[in-house]
């Protein structure tokens, strides 16, 4: 047996993806390392909607766009990994409750 | 394209080029006051392409070939990047003083807000949604770095932090939205999106894909602008990014965000209007209503004049919502006079050395001069006739009810009388309360003298003659719509 994969599949995986990684920066507790893993996988599951659609609709826009994503998000990735750094330098933990001086 | 139409794009070669020469002036002299020179001079030099035919000039877009057009330079945008960079010019003397005493006062400050400065202006040019991507995140990052600027304060990696994430995550969100436009529509430039969201229309209702795209990214621009219920971030990193920092993410980056946003509602999603326009009514009386009643019950002075930002912004966001030529053009009065008002404020707290409310106690006997700024730009803000900001908060109205939105222009009113609760509190505790101590303040340092000079007179001159800058604004809004 056997199916044709089209878009719709490619749409409904990239839906799973962009779920998960935001469920998982909403509902995550602990870890702030967790959240920028969550960060990165919102952007691979942009990615495979914009190479799934550029295949399909044989356009190359989405093709290069996703490049792009590929080298924002590292860019990203190296800034909130410094950001990380500095708040684990002042205050000893990477724990997100630990995000508390400031509140109101 | 000819080697003409390139020079339409200069603001942008310059700022780019500019911010990676800085960074060579920086790292070699290491000198940081130098290096703040060289970014006025950079910022000058790019504004002289806009300056030269701000409202005449052509609408000339960079072809990306087979995707469409990248980049749209029209006098919307002139507008928009002659009003952002005069803003930035009033910004760069605010840095020297805070980081001086804050011992960091690095040259790697002016870089990266003449590089944020890059990402705006090609925010407020962009014409494709990769543009538009790629320019919000070199908008946005400079930011986080800025805000997390004082490594050994754990308030500011704290606000770094916090605002990193959450910026993040709206990025995310406008991405996901891109790539569902995308999926629906199979092109990315603004002028493709416009044209097959009204082929869409025409036949029928639009795909909820697409109606789902849009959404996102039009939250992400409001959640850059902080509108009320997105808002959550900016009292946290208002109060603890530097002070400078605070000035500049309270101004620089909602001037481009709300050009922005006024470009993408009256091109690619103008055949959504019958969507966008009630949702983004609510969200401006939200905006206005929550900001306004939370400032007054604020004791931190960061805090409160943030949630005076997203109250104002609710404000701009009426005219926006009226969608049509007075509203924007009203919308960019408002954003510049709001713009440097906020300057003023941020630079006489600075000044003032306060931290909450009640160091502002008696004011008034320690510094007369220092408590008339306060008074005069807080009576702008809450917008008491003859200032500036009585003239933006009139010109919003107008359109709003001009538009048939009358609801908008009420909860307006009910904002401002708020509004004028809290200023008047702020001036009762400088003017009647008793000081702690009587010593005068410190020496006010020359920089901050001059930004609230320049604040305070453009507050009366714009009050009394607002079609100074109004006339600007309505060409360059009448030019897009």
């Amino acid at each position: 047996m056997f199916y044709t994969l089209t878009l719709s599949h490619v749409l409904t995986l990239s839906a799973l993806l962009f779920t998960m990684g935001m469920a998982g920066i909403v509902l995550n507790r602990r870890n702030i390392i967790a959240i920028l893993m969550c960060l990165e996988l919102v952007l691979l599951s942009v990615s495979i909607n914009l190479v799934g659609t550029s295949y399909f609709r044989a356009d190359i826009t989405g093709q290069i766009f996703s490049m792009f994503i590929l080298t924002v998000a590292a860019a990203e990735l190296a800034i909130g990994l410094a950001i990380v750094t500095l708040f684990f330098r002042n205050r000893g933990t990477i724990e997100i409750d630990a995000a508390d001086l400031m509140k109101g | 394209m000819t080697h003409l139409d390139i020079l339409l794009t200069t603001p942008l070669l310059v700022l780019g080029i500019g911010s990676l020469f800085l960074l060579m002036l920086g790292a070699f002299s290491n000198n940081a006051r130098l290096t703040g020179i060289g970014a006025a001079v950079v910022i000058l030099a790019a504004m002289v392409q806009p300056l030269l035919q701000p409202v005449s000039g052509p609408v000339f877009a960079i072809d990306g070939g087979a995707g469409g057009h990248l980049m749209q330079v029209s006098p919307f945008t002139n507008i928009a990047t002659l009003i952002l960079l005069g803003i930035a010019l009033l910004c760069l003397p605010l840095i020297e003083n805070y980081f001086k005493a804050a011992k960091a006062y690095k040259p790697e400050v002016y870089v990266l807000v003449v590089l944020a400065l890059a990402g705006m202006v090609a925010l407020i040019t962009s014409a494709h949604l990769l543009t538009l991507y790629v320019a919000l995140e070199l908008m946005s990052f400079p930011i986080y770095i800025l805000t997390a600027f004082l490594r050994d304060d754990a308030k500011s990696s704290e606000a770094g932090l916090k605002y990193y994430v959450l910026g993040s995550m709206a990025s995310g969100l406008m991405l996901y939205g891109i790539s569902l436009i995308y999926a629906g529509l199979g092109t990315l430039s603004f002028t493709g999106v416009f044209t097959a969201l009204n082929n869409a229309a025409a036949t029928g209702e639009a795909a909820p894909m697409l109606l789902v795209g849009t959404t996102l990214i039009l939250v992400a621009s409001l959640f850059k602008l902080s509108v009320a219920p997105f808002h959550m971030w900016t009292p946290d990193v208002y109060e603890g990014a530097p002070t400078p920092v605070t000035a500049i993410m309270g101004s620089l980056p909602k001037i481009a965000a709300v050009a922005l946003l006024i470009r993408l509602l009256a091109g690619p999603f103008d055949s959504l209007e019958g969507y966008w326009q009630p949702a983004l009514g609510w969200l401006a009386i939200a905006s206005m209503l929550v900001g306004a009643s939370l400032a007054i019950v604020q004791t931190n002075l960061k805090r409160l004049l943030a949630f005076s930002t997203i109250a104002n912004i609710g404000f701009i966001m009426v005219g926006i919502v009226a969608a049509n030529p007075q509203g924007a053009s009203g919308a960019l009065l408002y954003l510049g006079i709001y713009a440097f008002t906020t300057l003023g404020l941020f630079a006489a707290l600075m000044a003032s050395g306060a931290q909450t409310v009640n160091d502002l106690k008696g004011l008034a006997t320690r510094n007369k001069g220092l408590a008339a700024t306060f008074l005069l730009l807080l009576f702008s803000l809450a917008g008491i006739p003859p200032l500036a900001g009585f003239m933006a908060k009139f010109a919003v109205f107008t359109a709003a009810v001009q538009a048939g939105l009358v609801p908008l222009a009420i909860a307006g009113v009910l904002s401002s009388v708020l509004a004028l609760f809290y200023s008047l509190w702020l001036i009762k505790v400088m003017v009647f309360d008793t000081p702690d101590t009587l010593t005068p303040t410190p020496k006010i340092p020359q920089g901050l003298n001059i930004v609230m000079f320049v604040s305070c007179i453009a507050t009366l001159i714009l009050g009394i003659f607002p079609n100074m800058l109004g006339n600007l604004t309505l060409a360059a809004a009448t030019a897009i719509f």
